[in-house]
C-alpha cells in the first residue's frame, strides 16, 4: 500500500511533529480556535471535517492511521480477508467506552447498522455491508461485492456504544422526527483519548483526558478547549493576543503577519482538498436563471467558463499563493491523480466569449451561484472572483453566498443552478470522488450521495463500477486516470486550486500537519 | 427666439425671487449663524451630489465586472509605497477602485435610507393623520399597535422583518428584491415616532375653527386632512425626518455588515466595510477604514443638521 | 393610579398575546416545521403523516391554542440547527447578554450622568463644547465600526484585552454562568460593553443637560440660590433630581435598546448571547428559535415598562399617570 509518495509526505509530516511524549505533571490546555463549530455530537449526523475532527477525539474507529497515514489498528487489533468478500475482524480486549461499559462486537454491529439509516452521512462508507459477530471480541463483515478499500472506509465510521445508545434513544443519527430532543447533538459516549466534558453549542466545547485510555498517547494535552470563531480577523485577533493555542483555518491573508510574530509558528502542508465549481446538469430549464434553456448542459458553456478563470490571478491575490492552480478535481497524492490534467487549459478570454457566441448566447445569460462564506479558506471573496472572472467574457453571474448552515441543507437537496465544492478523498483515492460525486445518486448504495451536478449518465456509472470492481490495481488506475481524463476534459467541473492548509499555533505547541486536515490530537505536544 | 428668452428670463426671475426668499428666510439667517451646521450642510450636498451622479464623480465604473484587472488588487492608497494616483484610495481584492466603491456604496446606502425614510413618513403620517382625525376605536387600535412596536428596538425590529421576509419570500426571490426588503424593513421600525406626533398634532389642529369650517362646509375628508392639517404637521415631521435618516443609514449599515442587508454584488457601505474587515489585519486596513470614516462622517453630518434644524424650526421638540 | 397600573397590566398582556400571535403564524407558516425536519426531497405521505402526529392538521385557531399552552409550559420546540429544546438555547445565552446589556448601561450611566450635569452647569466652557462634540460623534457612530476600531487597537495592536468571547466564566446556581467574577471574564467584557455604551452615554449625558438647563431655569432653583443655598448643594440637591425622572425612564427604555444592539456587539466580539444567536438563527432560517426569541424578548420588554412605570410612580408621586398613558 505505500507508495513512493506516501515516504515522502511521511517525512515532511514527521518533521514538524516534535516527538516529545513525557507524562503530564500538570493540566495543558490546548485552546482550538476554528471558523465554525461542529455541528453536532453524533458521529454519523454530519459528514463535514470540522465536525470529524472534535469528534475523533473523543470517538475511535476499528482501523486508523499512523503518522505516516498508513492504516494502523484502533479499536480492532487485526483484520484479515478470509474470501474477497468477507474480512474478519479482531477487536482489541479491554477497551471500555467513557461509561464505563466495555467494547464487544455488537457495539460495531450496532454501529454499522445505524450508519447504514436513512439520516447518516456516512452510509456510503458502509453501504450494504452486514456484520455478522462471531464472539464478543470477533466478527465477519462481509460487503455486497469485493472491495479492497473496504478497511480504508472504516477509519471514518466511529465506534459507538449500543447500550448507551439505546438507553438514550439515540438509534439513528440526529433523530428529529420523534418531536423529540436528540441526545446525540450534546453528548458523546466513545471509548477515545478524551470525553466530552461540557459542550455549549456556538460558543465553547471542552474535553478532558480520560486517565484509564486503553492506548498509548504521543500527545500530552490534558484538556482541550474548542473555540469557534466565525469571522476571520476576531480569530487571528486571538492566536496573536494569545486567547488560542492553534488556528486550524487561517485566513490566507493573514499568514504573513502571523510569521512575523515571535510568539507563533506557521505550519503548512498541501492539501488534499480541490476547491471548484459545479453546475446544474440535469433541469432542462435552469432553475436560478434569466434563460428558458439549460446553458449548462452545453459542453462549450462550461468550456468558455473554464477558458475565462485566471487561476493564477486567484491564487495570487485571493489566496496569496497559498494554493496551487489546476484544472482536475483530484489533488496530487490520491491514487488515480495525473499531472497531465492540471494544466488543460489557459485563460483565452476571445476563446470564452466565442464558445458562448456557438452555444448561442452571444450576450451571455444572467444565473445565480451558490457559495458558502464560512466553510473553506477566503471561500466568498474566491467566490466574488469567480463572479468577476466570468463577467469578464460577458455573463451576468449574481453570487449568493451564506452561511454552511443554509449553504450544504440547500445543495444537499440539489437546489442549485451553480455550486462551489472543496473536496477531498478521505482514503486518497479518486475512486471515492468518482462514485460519489459522478454515479447516478442511489443512496441505498452510497452511489452518487455528493452528486450535486445531478449527473444521470448510465454509461458513465457502467465505467466508474468497472474500474471500482477491478481488482487489479495497476489496471484499475489505469481505468480511474481514463475517467479522470474524460470529466477533465468534459468539463464537468470547474476547477480552481489545490489549497495549501495551514495551521497557525503558538512557538510551544507541535502538531503534525496532516494533509487531509485532520488535527490528530493524539500526536499534539505542548512544552 | 424672443418669447423663448422672456420666458427663460422670467422662470430664472421666479427661481432667483425664491432664492432671495431662502436667503432671507428665518432658517437660512440661522445657517448663516452657525457655520457648523452650515459645514454640515456643504458636506451632506457633496454626500448627495457624489451619491446622485456616480458616473461623473467616480474614477471607475466599478460595478462593470468586466473591467476589473486583477493586476491592481490590493493597490495600496495613491500616498503609499506601491499606490497609484489612479487608485487614490487604493483597491480592494478585486482591482477594484476603492473610492469608486464607496461612492457607489454611497448611493446604494443613501437610496436604501432615503426610500426607508420617505416610507416610513408616509405610513406614520397617514397613520398618524387618520388616528388623529377619526380618535374612537380606530385612534386606539392604530396607537396600541405603535405602542407594541415601540417597546421593540429599531435595530431588532429591522432584523426581525428582514428575516421574516427571508424566510417568506424564499432565498432566490429575496436575492432579487433584497433592496426592497431591506427598505421596508427600515421602514417598518421608524413609523411610530411620525404617527404619534402628526396625531397629537392633528387632534390639537382638528379642533381649530377653520377645519371646522371647513368640515361644515362639506369639503371631502381627505381633502381636509391634506389641505388644512398636513400643512401644520409638516414642520416637526420634517425634523424628525432628518434625525432618522441617520439612524436609518446606520440601520442599512448594520444589517450589510452583519450579513443580512444588500447582496455583495451591490455593495452598499456596510457590505465593503464587512469585507474590508477581513483584511484589517493583514495590513490592507484602507478596504475597512475608508468606507467606514465615509459613513460616520456622513452621519455624523446628517445628526448636526438634524439637531440644527430641530433648534431652528422646532424648540418644542427638544 | 390602580386603575392606572392595572390598565397597565392589560396593555402588557395584550401585547403578550399579539406578539404569541406573530410568532405562531411565523412558526406555523415560515421555513414550513414539516419540510424542515424531513427535507425537501420527502414524499407527500411521509409529511401528511409527520404533520398528523405534530398536530399540525387541526384548525387554525386549536393549533394556536396548543402553541400557547405548550409555550406557557416552556415548550418551544425544537431548534431545527441545535437539535435541542429552545427554551434550553434560550436560558444558556441570556446570562451572557444580561450581564453586557447591565455593564454597558452602568458604565453609561457613570459617564453619561456627569457629564450631563458638567456641561448643563458650564454651557460655554471649552471642556464642555469638546465634551458635546464627542457625544455627537458617539451618537453617529454605527457600533459595529466602533468594536472593529476597539479590537484592532486593544486587541491586536496592544495586545491588551481579549478580542472574543466571554473568558473564564463561574456558574451561580443551576441557571446562571458570570463572566464578572475572574479577571479574564471582567477583561472580556470591558470593550463589548464600551461599543454598546457608546451611543447610550451620548443619549445620557444630552438629555440629562437639557433637563438640568431647564431645571436650572425653573423658579424653586432660583429660589434656593436667593436663600443663599451654596451652589453645589443646589445643583445636587435639587436641579438633578427633577432631572432624574426621565432619565430613569429612559433608561428603562434603552435598555431594551441595549439588547436590540446587543445583536451586532456580539457578534463583533463573538460574544455567546441571545444575539448571536438571533443572527445566527436568522442566517439559518430556525425558525422555532426565532419565534421564541420575538416572545422572550416582548416579555422581557413589557416587563422592563412595567417597572419603569412602577419606578416612575415611586420617584414622583406628583406625576399624572394618567396623562402619561402615552408612554410605553
Amino acid at each position: 500500500m505505500l507508495k513512493p509518495t506516501w515516504r515522502g509526505l511521511a517525512g515532511i509530516i514527521l518533521s514538524t511533529g516534535l516527538l516529545v511524549s513525557s507524562g503530564p505533571a500538570w493540566t495543558k490546555t490546548l485552546r482550538i480556535g476554528a471558523q465554525a463549530d461542529a455541528g453536532t455530537m453524533d458521529p454519523q449526523a454530519q459528514n463535514i471535517q470540522t465536525t470529524i475532527t472534535l469528534l475523533s477525539m473523543i470517538y475511535e474507529p476499528l482501523i486508523t492511521r499512523d503518522k505516516a497515514l498508513n492504516k494502523a489498528p484502533a479499536l480492532a487489533e487485526s483484520w484479515t480477508q478470509t474470501n474477497p468478500t468477507t474480512w474478519r475482524f479482531k477487536l482489541r480486549p479491554g477497551v471500555k467506552f467513557h461509561d464505563g461499559s466495555a467494547l464487544s462486537s455488537a457495539d460495531v454491529a450496532f454501529t454499522i447498522l445505524r450508519a447504514q439509516g436513512a439520516t447518516s452521512q456516512f452510509a456510503s462508507y458502509v453501504a450494504g455491508l452486514t456484520v455478522t459477530p462471531v464472539d464478543d471480541l470477533t466478527f465477519d463483515i462481509v460487503s455486497p461485492r469485493p472491495d479492497q478499500l473496504l478497511p480504508d472506509k472504516l477509519l471514518y465510521v466511529p465506534i459507538m456504544s449500543k447500550l448507551w445508545s439505546e438507553k438514550n434513544n439515540a438509534l439513528t443519527p440526529q433523530n428529529l422526527k420523534d418531536k423529540q430532543e436528540s441526545y446525540t447533538a450534546l453528548n458523546a459516549n466513545g471509548t477515545g483519548p478524551y470525553r466530552l466534558a461540557s459542550r455549549a453549542p456556538d460558543s465553547k466545547t471542552v474535553l478532558q483526558r480520560v486517565p484509564q485510555y486503553w492506548g498509548p498517547l504521543d500527545g500530552d494535552i490534558t484538556e482541550v478547549v474548542w473555540t469557534p470563531i466565525a469571522s476571520d480577523p476576531t480569530r487571528v485577533a486571538a492566536l496573536l493576543s494569545g486567547e488560542l493555542d492553534i488556528v486550524i483555518d487561517v485566513p490566507a491573508q493573514d499568514v504573513a503577519r502571523l510569521q512575523q510574530n515571535a510568539d507563533l509558528k506557521i505550519a503548512k502542508v498541501d492539501e488534499f482538498r480541490t476547491i471548484f465549481f459545479g453546475f446544474d446538469l440535469k433541469s432542462d430549464k435552469l432553475k436560478y436563471a434569466d434563460t428558458d434553456r439549460n446553458p449548462f448542459k452545453d459542453v462549450r458553456v462550461r468550456q468558455a467558463i473554464n477558458l475565462a478563470v485566471d487561476r493564477d490571478a486567484v491564487v495570487r491575490t485571493v489566496m496569496r499563493g497559498l494554493a496551487s492552480p489546476t484544472t482536475q478535481i483530484l489533488a496530487p497524492g490520491n491514487v488515480g491523480y495525473d499531472p497531465a490534467l492540471d494544466r488543460t487549459v489557459t485563460t483565452n478570454r476571445e476563446r470564452a466569449r466565442q464558445l458562448l457566441a456557438e452555444a448561442g448566447y452571444p450576450n451571455g445569460f444572467g444565473f445565480t451561484f451558490d457559495c458558502p462564506n464560512d466553510r473553506y479558506v477566503n471561500d466568498e471573496q474566491v467566490c466574488k472572483t469567480m463572479a468577476t472572472m466570468m463577467s469578464q467574457i460577458g455573463l451576468k453571474p449574481t453570487l449568493n453566498a451564506m452561511p454552511r448552515a443554509r449553504y450544504f441543507p440547500k445543495i444537499w437537496d440539489r437546489d442549485t443552478s451553480m455550486y462551489m465544492m472543496g473536496f477531498n478523498s478521505p482514503y486518497f483515492d479518486g475512486m471515492y470522488s468518482l462514485e460519489t460525486m459522478l454515479m447516478t445518486r442511489d443512496d441505498k448504495k452510497g452511489e452518487g450521495i455528493y452528486n450535486y451536478s445531478n449527473v444521470a449518465d448510465p454509461a458513465l456509472d457502467k465505467e466508474i463500477a468497472a474500474a471500482r470492481d477491478e481488482m487489479d490495481p495497476r489496471k484499475r488506475e489505469a481505468m480511474m486516470k481514463a475517467l479522470y481524463k474524460k470529466i477533465t476534459d468534459d468539463v464537468f467541473f470547474v476547477s480552481l486550486y489545490n489549497q495549501v492548509l495551514v495551521y497557525a499555533m503558538r512557538k510551544n505547541v507541535s502538531t503534525p500537519v496532516r494533509p487531509d486536515n485532520w488535527l490528530e490530537i493524539r500526536w499534539v505536544t505542548m512544552n | 427666439m424672443s418669447a423663448l428668452s422672456t420666458s427663460a428670463r422670467s422662470r430664472w426671475g421666479r427661481l432667483s425671487d425664491a432664492a432671495r426668499r431662502w436667503i432671507d428666510s428665518d432658517l437660512a439667517r440661522d445657517f448663516r449663524s452657525s457655520p457648523v451646521a452650515l459645514f454640515a450642510l456643504v458636506v451632506v450636498s457633496l454626500y448627495v451630489l457624489a451619491a446622485s451622479f456616480p458616473s461623473l464623480v467616480a474614477p471607475h465604473p466599478v460595478f462593470d465586472l468586466s473591467t476589473l484587472d486583477f493586476a491592481d488588487a490590493f493597490r495600496p492608497p495613491a500616498w503609499l509605497e506601491g499606490g497609484s494616483w489612479r487608485f487614490v484610495l487604493g483597491a480592494d481584492d478585486q482591482g477594484r477602485d476603492v473610492l469608486s466603491a464607496i461612492i457607489y456604496g454611497l448611493r446604494v446606502s443613501l437610496f436604501v435610507s432615503v426610500a426607508a425614510v420617505a416610507l416610513s413618513v408616509a405610513i406614520g403620517v397617514s397613520l398618524g393623520l387618520i388616528a388623529g382625525f377619526y380618535g374612537g376605536w380606530i385612534d386606539s387600535l392604530i396607537m396600541r399597535v405603535a405602542d407594541v412596536q415601540l417597546t421593540f428596538p429599531a435595530m431588532l425590529v429591522a432584523v426581525l422583518f428582514d428575516g421574516l421576509l427571508r424566510s417568506a419570500f424564499g432565498e432566490q426571490a429575496h436575492q432579487r428584491h433584497a433592496i426592497s426588503i431591506i427598505i421596508v424593513a427600515i421602514a417598518l421600525s421608524g413609523w411610530v415616532q411620525y404617527a404619534r406626533t402628526v396625531r397629537g398634532s392633528t387632534l390639537v389642529v382638528s379642533r381649530h375653527n377653520y377645519v371646522l369650517a371647513a368640515r361644515m362646509m362639506g369639503q371631502p375628508t381627505g381633502f381636509i386632512l391634506f389641505r388644512h392639517i398636513l400643512p401644520n404637521v409638516a414642520t416637526p415631521v420634517f425634523v424628525i425626518a432628518t434625525i432618522q435618516l441617520a439612524v436609518a443609514i446606520i440601520l442599512e449599515a448594520t444589517l450589510s455588515f452583519v450579513g443580512l442587508g444588500v447582496p455583495p454584488t451591490q455593495p452598499s457601505l456596510g457590505t465593503l466595510i464587512r469585507v474590508g474587515n477581513g483584511y484589517l489585519l493583514s495590513g490592507e486596513w484602507w478596504l475597512a477604514m475608508f468606507p467606514g470614516f465615509a459613513l460616520l462622517f456622513l452621519v455624523l453630518a446628517v445628526n448636526l443638521l438634524g439637531d440644527f434644524l430641530r433648534d431652528a424650526l422646532n424648540p418644542s421638540l427638544k | 393610579m390602580i386603575v392606572y397600573l392595572s390598565q397597565r397590566l392589560g396593555q402588557t398582556v395584550l401585547v403578550l398575546a399579539a406578539v404569541s400571535l406573530l410568532a405562531f403564524l411565523m412558526f406555523r407558516f415560515l421555513g414550513d416545521p414539516v419540510v424542515a425536519i424531513l427535507g425537501a426531497n420527502s414524499t407527500g405521505l411521509q409529511r401528511d403523516e409527520l404533520r398528523r402526529q405534530m398536530g399540525l392538521d387541526g384548525p387554525l385557531p386549536l393549533q394556536f391554542i396548543d402553541y400557547v399552552v405548550s409555550m406557557l409550559r416552556g415548550d418551544f420546540g425544537l431548534s431545527y440547527r441545535l437539535g435541542q429544546p429552545v427554551l434550553r438555547v434560550l436560558a444558556e445565552r441570556v446570562p451572557a447578554t444580561m450581564e453586557l446589556a447591565l455593564v454597558g448601561m452602568a458604565i453609561a450611566l457613570c459617564i453619561g450622568i456627569p457629564a450631563g450635569v458638567y456641561t448643563a452647569l458650564r454651557p460655554d466652557g471649552l471642556l464642555s463644547r469638546l465634551t458635546m462634540a464627542a457625544s455627537l460623534v458617539g451618537i453617529s457612530m454605527p457600533s459595529f465600526f466602533m468594536g472593529m476600531l476597539l479590537i484592532f487597537i486593544f486587541s491586536v495592536t496592544l495586545g491588551w484585552l481579549p478580542s472574543f468571547g466571554r473568558g473564564e466564566t463561574v456558574r451561580l446556581g443551576s441557571l446562571w454562568t458570570t463572566g464578572l467574577l475572574t479577571i479574564s471574564g471582567l477583561k472580556a467584557i470591558l470593550m463589548p460593553a464600551i461599543t454598546i455604551s457608546v451611543f447610550q452615554i451620548a443619549m445620557i449625558m444630552r438629555l440629562v443637560r437639557a433637563q438640568m438647563i431647564e431645571a436650572l431655569r425653573t423658579d424653586f432653583v432660583r429660589f434656593a440660590r436667593a436663600r443663599g443655598l451654596p451652589g453645589r448643594a443646589v445643583n445636587l440637591r435639587h436641579a438633578l433630581a427633577n432631572t432624574l425622572v426621565p432619565v430613569v425612564t429612559v433608561v428603562g427604555l434603552q435598555l431594551g435598546s441595549i439588547i436590540g444592539f446587543a445583536v451586532v456587539t456580539e457578534t463583533v466580539f463573538q460574544w455567546p448571547g441571545l444575539g448571536l444567536l438571533f443572527l445566527q438563527s436568522v442566517a439559518a432560517a430556525d425558525i422555532p428559535v426565532l419565534s421564541a426569541f420575538l416572545v422572550f424578548i416582548a416579555l422581557v420588554f413589557v416587563t422592563i415598562n412595567f417597572l419603569t412605570d412602577l419606578l416612575y410612580v415611586a420617584i414622583d408621586p406628583r406625576i399624572r399617570l394618567s396623562d402619561k398613558g402615552g408612554i410605553a
